[in-house]
C-alpha cells in the first residue's frame, strides 16, 4: 500500500527546472539516428524503441506503477524534444480500454483494416502492433519490478493492463494510469481528460466491494490514483519559465455527476478531499433537481476543495445540444476536458476558438457613424460571423495541418472514430468535430453598448463622431467624462442595464449560428476568455465602457473588474439573464473572501441554476493572504485558486496574473 | 419589497429570508415594520437584528411581523453598559423579557470584548438571561474583530476609536465553554 502523504510531499519538492530526463536523451539520439528514415512507421518505431529503453521505477509511497524519473536537462538539450508530440486536450475511451484492453482494440483496429484493404488503413493498423506490443513489452518489466519488490497485487495487475481487460478496481485504475502517464509524458502532450469516470468506474467499485474492500480502502486508492495526476506537470503550472516537459501545466479533468450519479460518484469527492491537490480537476456535471444525497456531497466537496472542483448545469447543457442536432445519447455524455472546454466525450477531436470579439466590436464601432444600436448590432453580427465563417473554413479540412499529416499516434488507439476508420481523426472528417467558439468579454461589449446608448442616442451629449473620437484618442483630456462613465451602473448589479450585455451576448451566438459549417462539425458556443482579457488588452484600443488601452477586458462570464457593486445574489441573477441556454462552454469564477458553509454554497448554486446559470467554480481566499504570497511565495507553496477554468498554484503564476486574481470582487457569504 | 421578491429563489433554496440589519434598524422602525410585514404576506421569513434599545410598544409591534429575534446582550454589569453603550440596560433586558412573554424565537448575540466584557461575570449573566427565557433558540457570541477598522479610517474616525486585541480561537473556546458551563441553551460562535 502506497503512502498519500509521501506522494504529496514528493510533488512539492519535485524541481520546477527539471525534465523527463531518459526522454530526451533516447529522443535527441533517436532523431538523429533516425533522421534518414521516413518509412510510414516511424513514429511507431520511435515509441516503441523509447519504450524499450525507459527504465520502470517504483517507489515505496506508490499506490501505482508508472511514474517518470526527472533531472535537469543537459545544457544544450533539446528539451522537451517535440519528435512524438501529440496535441492532447482530448478525452480518451477509458471504458473501452477496460473493458477489452488493448488487445481487444487492436482486434478491432485490425479487423476493420483488412475489411477497408487500403494501403494506409492496413499502415494504420500495423502501426497499432507496434505500439500497443511496445506497451505491453514495457509494462511486462514494470511487472518484474513490482514482483521483485514483493508487490504482488501490482505485479498481477500489471501482468494483465493495459493490454489484457481490467478485472478489478485497482487493475482498472492501473491500467488508466500507465496509458495517461504514457500519453502525457513519453509521447508529450497536455491536457488528456478522464471522460465519464463515475460512469465506467462504477462496477469495478461495486465488484471490490462485494468481494469485500471497504469503501475507506478503495477511498484511499482513488486518492493515491489522483495523486498521480499531479506529477505530470508537478507545481509547474502556467509560470513564467515553462517546466521542460511538454505536459507542462497539464490539466486534467474528472467528469461526474450528469443524468444518473451513482455511488462511486461521491467516492470520487471523497478522494478529491483525501488527494486535495491542485489536479485532477473535479468537474461535476449537475442537475439542479439531482438526488439529494449526491448534491449534498457535491456541495460539502465544493466548501473543502474550492477552487479544486467546479460545477455545470448539466441538464440545461444537454437540452441546448440537443436543441442543435445532437443525438440524445451523445449528448447526455458531453463532457469537459481541458480549460473549461466543451468535448462530446471520446467520441470527436476538438478545437477551440478565441474570437476577438472585442477587436471586432472596436473597428465596426470606429467604422461608420451609426445612428443606432440596431443598426452597429447588425454590422457587428456581421462582421462576427465573418470571423468566425473564416476559421471554420480554415478548420474544416484538417484542424492542425501538422498533425493531420500524422497517419497514426498513439492517441488514435482511444478514440472511437479513429479505431472504426482506421486513422487519425483530426482530418476533420471524424463523426463529431467539435469546435469551442469562445466569446471573450462580453460584459465589456454590453456595458460599452450601454454607454454609447446613453451618452450619443438618448441623452444626446455627444455626436457618435465625437465619442468615438474620444474613445480613440483613450479618453485624452476627457478625464471627467471617463470618471462619469466609471461611476455608471454596469452590468452585474441586477438593474435592466444587464439588457446590453445579454444584447452583446445574443449578438454573439446569432453570429455563430449563422456560420455555415460541415454537417459533422458542432460549433460549441460559449462565454469565455481563458487569459485572453489580459493578454490580449495591450493591443486593444480604449472601449466606450471606460476602459482605457491595455487595461484588462472583463474575464470569461464576469463582469467587468469592480463593477458588480451590489450583492451575490444580484450579480448572479445578472449573469443567469444571460442566454446561457444556448451555450455548451464557458465559465464563470466566484471570489470568496472567507469559506462557506455547503448549505450556502447549495443554496447559492442550486438558486443561480434554476434561473438559468450555466457553470460555477469558487476560489476562497482573502487579498491579505494573496498579498502575503507575493512577497513571502515560499510560505504557500500549496496555495491554489481557481483561474479561468481550473486550479493554479499561486506563487507559480506570473505577477500579472496574480494582480488579475488581486482584483476580482470578493464576496462575503 | 419588489426587490426582496427577485431574490425569493434564493430564500427558498437556502431556508433562509429577509434579515434588517445594524445599524439599528428599530431607529427606522415605520419602514422596518412595513418591510417585514410585507415579507410576511409574501410568505418570507423575517429576521430582526436589534440592540433592543426601543420603546416597549414598538418592540411588541415588531414582534408581530417577526420570525426570529437576533437580540444583542452586551453587558450584564449596568454601569458598564452605560459607560460602553452610552444608556443603561434596563430598557434592553424588559423588552427581552416582553418579547419572550409574547413566544417570540430569540438567539441572543452578545459581542466579546477583550478586556471589557470577556469577564466570568458577564458571562454567568449570559447564561442566567437565557436560562430564564422560555424557549430562546441559542446564544451566539461574536468575538471582537478589527474589520471595522477600515471603514473607520475611511471615515476618517480612527482617531480616538479605543483599539483591541483580537481573540485567538483558543481564548473564543473558552469563552463559549464558560458560558455553556452554565447554561442548556446551546452556545455557538455567530
Amino acid at each position: 500500500m502506497g503512502n498519500l502523504s509521501e506522494l504529496k510531499k514528493l510533488v512539492f519538492e519535485s524541481d520546477n527546472n527539471a525534465c523527463f530526463i531518459e526522454r530526451e536523451r533516447i529522443l535527441n539520439r533517436l532523431e538523429k539516428e533516425m533522421a534518414d528514415y521516413n518509412e510510414p512507421d516511424k513514429y511507431a518505431i520511435i515509441l516503441s524503441k523509447l519504450l524499450s529503453e525507459a527504465s520502470t521505477p517504483i517507489f515505496d509511497c506508490d499506490y501505482f506503477a508508472g511514474r517518470v524519473v526527472e533531472a535537469l536537462p543537459e545544457e544544450n538539450m533539446a528539451a522537451p524534444s517535440e519528435l512524438l508530440c501529440s496535441v492532447g486536450h482530448m478525452s480518451f475511451d477509458y471504458e473501452k480500454l477496460l473493458k477489452v484492453g488493448l488487445k481487444g482494440i487492436l482486434t478491432e483496429i485490425k479487423a476493420n483494416a483488412k475489411e477497408k484493404g487500403d494501403f494506409d488503413s492496413v499502415s494504420f493498423a500495423k502501426n497499432a502492433e507496434i505500439v500497443i506490443m511496445a506497451i505491453k513489452n514495457y509494462v511486462q518489466r514494470y511487472a518484474n519490478e513490482a514482483r521483485n519488490r514483493g508487490l504482488l497485487e501490482m505485479a498481477k495487475a500489471l501482468d494483465h493492463v493495459p493490454y489484457e481487460p481490467a478485472y478489478d478496481f485497482f487493475s482498472a485504475l492501473q491500467s488508466i494510469w500507465l496509458i495517461h502517464m504514457i500519453a502525457s509524458c513519453y509521447v508529450g502532450a497536455r491536457d488528456y481528460a478522464f471522460g465519464r469516470f463515475d460512469e465506467y468506474m462504477l462496477p469495478f467499485y461495486e465488484k471490490a466491494l462485494k468481494n469485500g474492500k471497504t469503501e475507506s480502502e478503495l477511498t484511499e486508492i482513488l486518492a493515491g490514483f489522483f495523486m498521480k495526476t499531479n506529477e505530470i506537470c508537478g507545481r509547474g503550472t502556467h509560470n513564467y519559465k515553462c517546466k521542460p516537459i511538454l505536459s507542462q501545466a497539464s490539466k486534467q479533468y474528472i467528469n461526474i455527476g450528469g443524468e444518473n450519479p451513482n455511488v462511486f460518484s461521491s467516492v470520487v469527492l471523497e478522494a478529491a478531499k483525501l488527494n486535495h491537490m491542485a489536479q485532477p480537476q473535479i468537474t461535476v456535471l449537475l442537475k439542479p433537481d439531482a438526488d439529494e444525497e449526491f448534491t449534498a456531497n457535491v456541495f460539502t466537496a465544493l466548501s473543502v476543495l474550492t477552487d479544486k472542483m467546479h460545477i455545470y448545469h448539466y441538464s440545461q447543457i444537454v437540452e441546448a445540444l440537443i436543441n442543435q442536432g445532437i443525438e440524445k445519447e451523445i449528448a447526455k455524455e458531453f463532457t469537459y476536458s481541458a480549460c473549461c472546454t466543451f468535448d462530446l466525450n471520446y467520441h470527436s477531436f476538438r478545437l477551440e476558438y478565441f474570437t476577438p470579439v472585442p477587436q471586432i466590436f472596436l473597428s465596426v464601432f470606429h467604422h461608420n457613424e451609426y445612428s443606432s444600436l440596431r443598426e452597429l448590432l447588425a454590422d457587428f453580427k456581421a462582421a462576427l460571423t465573418e470571423e468566425i465563417q473564416n476559421y471554420v473554413n480554415r478548420t474544416q479540412d484538417g484542424f492542425c495541418e501538422e498533425e493531420a499529416r500524422k497517419q497514426f499516434v498513439l492517441d488514435s488507439l482511444l478514440l472511437s472514430d479513429s479505431t472504426v476508420e482506421c486513422r487519425y481523426a483530426c482530418d476533420g472528417k471524424a463523426k463529431y468535430n467539435v469546435l469551442n467558439i469562445f466569446c471573450p468579454g462580453v460584459a465589456t461589449i454590453g456595458d460599452s453598448l450601454m454607454v454609447l446608448d446613453k451618452l450619443v442616442f438618448k441623452e444626446m451629449r455627444y455626436s457618435y463622431s465625437e465619442f468615438a473620437e474620444i474613445v480613440k484618442n483613450n479618453y485624452q483630456n476627457h478625464e471627467e467624462l471617463l470618471e462619469e462613465i466609471k461611476g455608471y451602473t454596469m452590468f452585474g448589479n441586477d438593474t435592466e442595464i444587464d439588457r446590453y450585455t445579454v444584447l452583446a451576448g445574443n449578438a454573439f451566438l446569432d453570429a455563430v449560428d449563422a456560420v455555415e459549417h460541415r454537417e459533422n462539425h458542432y460549433l460549441a458556443a460559449g462565454f469565455y476568455s481563458l487569459e485572453r482579457e489580459n493578454v490580449w488588452a495591450a493591443e486593444i484600443g480604449a472601449t466606450p465602457n471606460g476602459r482605457r488601452k491595455g487595461e484588462p477586458f472583463s474575464e470569461n462570464q464576469s463582469p467587468t473588474y469592480g463593477a458588480d457593486k451590489n450583492s451575490i445574489t444580484a450579480l448572479l441573477k445578472s449573469l443567469s439573464k444571460l442566454p446561457f441556454e444556448r451555450t455548451v462552454t464557458g465559465g464563470l469564477n466566484l471570489t470568496f473572501s472567507q469559506r462557506i458553509s455547503p448549505e450556502i454554497l447549495q443554496a447559492l448554486v442550486i438558486s443561480y441554476f434554476q434561473m438559468g446559470g450555466f457553470h460555477i467554480g469558487i476560489s476562497v481566499i482573502d487579498r491579505k493572504t494573496l498579498e502575503d504570497a507575493m512577497v513571502n511565495p515560499n510560505k504557500y507553496k500549496s496555495l491554489t485558486v481557481r483561474l479561468y477554468g481550473f486550479s493554479e498554484y499561486f506563487i507559480s503564476l506570473p505577477k500579472w496574473q496574480q494582480i488579475a486574481i488581486l482584483n476580482r470582487t470578493e464576496y462575503c457569504v | 419589497m419588489t426587490e426582496v421578491l427577485k431574490d425569493r429563489v434564493f430564500y427558498e433554496n437556502s431556508g433562509g429570508g429577509l434579515t434588517l440589519s445594524g445599524g439599528e434598524p428599530m431607529l427606522q422602525f415605520e419602514f422596518a415594520y412595513e418591510l417585514l410585514k410585507q415579507a410576511k404576506q409574501n410568505g418570507i421569513h423575517t429576521c430582526i437584528e436589534t440592540c433592543g434599545f426601543a420603546s416597549a410598544e414598538n418592540i411588541l409591534r415588531i414582534a408581530t411581523v417577526t420570525d426570529i429575534f437576533l437580540y444583542d446582550w452586551k453587558l450584564t454589569n449596568e454601569k458598564m453598559h452605560q459607560e460602553y453603550t452610552g444608556v443603561e440596560n434596563t430598557l434592553i433586558l424588559k423588552n427581552l423579557q416582553q418579547l419572550d412573554a409574547v413566544g417570540s424565537n430569540i438567539v441572543l448575540r452578545c459581542p466579546i470584548i477583550p478586556s471589557v466584557n470577556d469577564t466570568e461575570e458577564h458571562f454567568r449573566g449570559i447564561a442566567n438571561i437565557a436560562n430564564s427565557l422560555r424557549n430562546p433558540l441559542a446564544i451566539e457570541i461574536e468575538p471582537y474583530h478589527s474589520l471595522g477598522e477600515n471603514k473607520y479610517i475611511k471615515l476618517g474616525k480612527l482617531k480616538g476609536i479605543q483599539k483591541f486585541e483580537q481573540p485567538t480561537e483558543k481564548q473564543i473556546e473558552t469563552w463559549m465553554n464558560q458560558i455553556q458551563n452554565n447554561t442548556k441553551v446551546t452556545v455557538k460562535k455567530a
